[in-house]
């Protein structure tokens, strides 16, 4: 009966231990796995922003042969016009 | 227990054993008393036990509080949960500031010492593997890792270090660890071990990483570098702001750091001992007004004038007229925040905020508003305008020489007259002291010589004396811009305010805050107060359209084909901040548009031009190229309002 008890007790013991510890294994390596995520969520995002920093964008469209838009014009549902749209010079805007 | 019988067992030949006649003539054995040795036992025990019972009493109840606190010291562990920064973005929610994990690098000189890497050159090996991975010279790092003596156990290579760098510099002791412990390598390793302080082995077999570590550390960055770096600011090392909003800021964008406690033993965390948890209150967000793409053209285009015409520095300012949010405030030259160390310590500041200057002509403008509101001019009224003027012992003239001009007050200030300016001022009132006051009341309610009410670090508010304190040329001066300081955010609130039909509010670069809770909470509506009547502010706006439409008007270049344009430009003669005399000039353009509708106000500020020095010229392009940027990202369209055509001559 003692005998029982002791090595229930024992095992019992054991087992709350090793719950503990797997706990704390799941635990770290659930920590672990945010850090990574973490550091490569930002990692990515600091990559779009590169991407799409309007010094990047404006290189990237320069690089298309695309040439900043000069003064505007609108184009109504109606077909009218606004402003005084004229045709670019070539190399450039603003002419 | 075995003690009396044990020295019996070597004297065993001796042939009476004690026992066995014992158990026969116990009469005649004379045995101690047992009583006797109970009772000395028993007093023994009781001391003893007294002793104990004492000890714990002392330990349970005399000490016990003295005692539980020793213990806590070594049991309870409080660690510091940092908060994280709050992010600063743009109006659309574009991020310009935000914080992330970084590692800084660090390592145990100790541990390349030949002694210990076993091999002689370990400082100089490990340094040529980490110097393009971190950007640190290879003759630094290997000056850092090298051991100068005892208590040599810390150095730090390079401070927050991206993720993906410390994952490449693992990767690379990884490598190394494999082919340290393989092959010969293997043998090599195993015998430096056993030879200790003096064991070699061959140079490809050392892992020369072993030394290195890496901390926990967050970096701040800015996705987009310099763009609108002269407002946003920037930490410093100990990633609190120490400039610009970063500083003005810098309690709401921190948070509160948390704690947490909990025992431990042996450096681990006991479970189920409890502890306690403070939790960080992260930063909160800010959301500016600002808009990103049109402070990129901005800065784009003030940084080309800038360097064109050789100037000392210029600023731009984008302000939306219907609710005074400022959509671009860009200055040039400026700055990095992500690269301090190679900034130039003078262009740190925010001189659209910071920087007073005498405004010149583009003042004109408020004179014109008292004269038209205190209804004692027309813009049709006749001025004759000679060539020179002499008032207060002073000469004054204008900017190009003429002779006796006839123009109208729409002419005046088309053409930028100082004397005929003069000459309007002083219908202000019946005498010049009368016409000072009013004047300055006007320049007051204008903003002038007060706070914008943005609470900016360092921001200037200008210099306006009461009028009782102008001197005799000063109060000649005022009038069309010299003899007074402003920042350029005033002079464009000025504009601002008649293209918003006289009604001035007060400029905002705060959109709102997301607090912890993430909760969007707007920025209060700005103070609004009317400063001249609707009619007045719309008769200016058809009079600054003379000065752009006007072929005798000075701000031509600011033309933009379809639209209404109103603005001024201003030439002023700079006070030189070093020597306090006047030497170069202030230029400067100023206008909103569509004139007959507005929508934005753009300002242009360029100190000490060397190539050309009129504001029409040098301000003109810049304010053009603004403004079609910010016509076509709000989508503004023409109008197709008739022109204002106001007469300039008479």
């Amino acid at each position: 009966m003692v005998v029982l008890l002791l090595s229930g007790g024992l095992i019992g013991l054991l087992m709350l231990n090793t719950a503990l510890n797997q706990g704390s294994f799941q635990l770290a390596q659930l920590q672990q796995q945010t850090t990574t995520l973490t550091d490569e969520q930002q990692g990515l995002q600091q990559q779009i922003a590169s991407w799409s920093a309007p010094d990047s964008l404006a290189a990237r469209a320069r690089g298309l042969g695309m040439v900043p838009g000069g003064t505007p014009a609108f184009l109504e549902d109606n077909g009218t016009v606004l402003g005084s749209p004229a045709p670019l010079p070539p190399g450039g805007g603003n002419g | 227990m075995t003690t009396p019988r044990r020295p019996q067992r070597p004297r065993g030949p001796q042939p009476p054993p004690r026992r066995p006649p014992a158990r026969t003539a116990s009469a005649t054995l004379r045995l101690a008393s047992p009583k006797r040795r109970l009772r000395l036992a028993t007093v023994g025990l009781g001391a003893v036990f007294t002793l104990f019972i004492g000890r714990l009493v002392q330990l349970q109840f005399v000490d016990a509080s003295a005692l539980a606190a020793e213990a806590n010291v070594n049991l309870y562990q409080t660690v510091s949960l940092p908060a994280q920064r709050g992010t600063i973005t743009d109006d659309s929610g574009v991020v310009l500031a935000t914080t992330v994990d970084a590692y800084d690098v660090t390592a145990d000189p100790y541990m390349f010492t030949p002694g210990q890497a076993h091999i002689p050159d370990a400082p100089q090996r490990a340094a040529a593997l980490l110097s393009p991975l971190l950007g640190v010279p290879a003759a630094t790092l290997a000056r850092d890792l090298t051991y100068t003596g005892v208590g040599d156990r810390y150095a730090l290579l390079a401070k927050q270090q991206s993720p993906q760098t410390w994952n490449q510099i693992t990767a690379l002791e990884n490598k190394l660890v494999a082919q340290a412990w393989s092959g010969t390598c293997l043998a090599e390793n195993n015998l430096a071990l056993k030879a200790g302080d003096s064991g070699r082995i061959d140079e490809d077999c050392a892992n020369i990483l072993n030394g290195v570590f890496h901390q926990q550390d967050t970096k701040r960055v800015y996705p987009d570098g310099g763009l609108a770096s002269n407002v946003i600011g920037f930490v410093n090392a100990d990633g609190q702001g120490a400039g610009g909003l970063e500083e003005q800021f810098n309690a709401l964008l921190a948070g509160r750091n948390g704690t947490e406690t909990y025992a431990q033993s042996g450096g681990e965390e006991v479970p189920t001992a409890g502890g306690s948890e403070k939790p960080a209150v992260a930063g909160s967000d800010i959301r500016l007004t600002l808009d990103r793409d049109i402070q990129w053209e901005a800065q784009q285009a003030i940084t080309a004038e800038v360097k064109a015409a050789g100037a000392e520095q210029g600023y731009v300012i984008v302000q939306d007229v219907t609710d005074g949010r400022i959509l671009a405030m860009a200055t040039a030259p400026g700055f990095d925040p992500n690269d301090l160390a190679q900034a130039d310590p003078d262009n740190l500041g925010n001189p659209a905020l910071q920087d007073a200057y005498e405004p010149g002509s583009v003042s004109k403008l408020m004179t014109m508003a008292a004269v038209l509101q205190q209804d004692v001019a027309t813009p049709l009224t006749h001025v004759t305008v000679p060539g020179t003027l002499l008032r207060a012992g002073t000469v004054f003239h204008d900017d190009v020489a003429h002779g006796t001009e006839h123009l109208t007050l729409n002419g005046v200030l088309a053409q930028s007259s100082n004397i005929g300016t003069i000459l309007a001022a002083e219908q202000l009132g019946p005498t010049e002291q009368q016409a000072d006051q009013v004047l300055y009341s006007y320049l007051t309610k204008f903003g002038i010589g007060q706070f914008s009410g943005l609470g900016f670090p360092g921001e200037t508010q200008g210099i306006l004396a009461p009028p009782a304190q102008w001197s005799g040329s000063q109060q000649y001066t005022i009038p069309f811009g010299q003899g007074l300081s402003v920042n350029a955010l005033q002079t464009t609130s000025v504009y601002s305010t008649i293209a918003n039909g006289g009604v001035r509010i007060e400029p905002t670069l705060v959109a709102g805050v997301t607090g912890p809770d993430g909760q969007f909470v707007p920025a209060p509506a700005p103070k609004e107060t009317r400063v001249v009547s609707a009619r007045t502010a719309r008769t200016l706006a058809g009079m600054l359209q003379s000065v752009v439409a006007s072929q005798e008007g000075t701000g031509i270049m600011a033309q933009i084909p379809g639209y209404l344009v109103a603005g001024k430009t201003g030439t002023a003669n700079r006070v030189d901040p070093t020597t306090g005399r006047y030497n170069g000039y202030t230029s400067s353009f100023i206008g909103f548009a569509p004139a007959d509708r507005p929508r934005i106000t753009v300002s242009c500020v360029i100190q000490d031009p060397v190539n050309g020095h009129f504001g029409g010229e040098l301000c003109g392009p810049v304010f053009k190229q603004v403004m079609e940027f910010a016509l076509e990202s709000l989508q503004v369209p023409p109008t197709g309002g008739a022109a204002a055509n106001l007469p300039v001559n008479w």
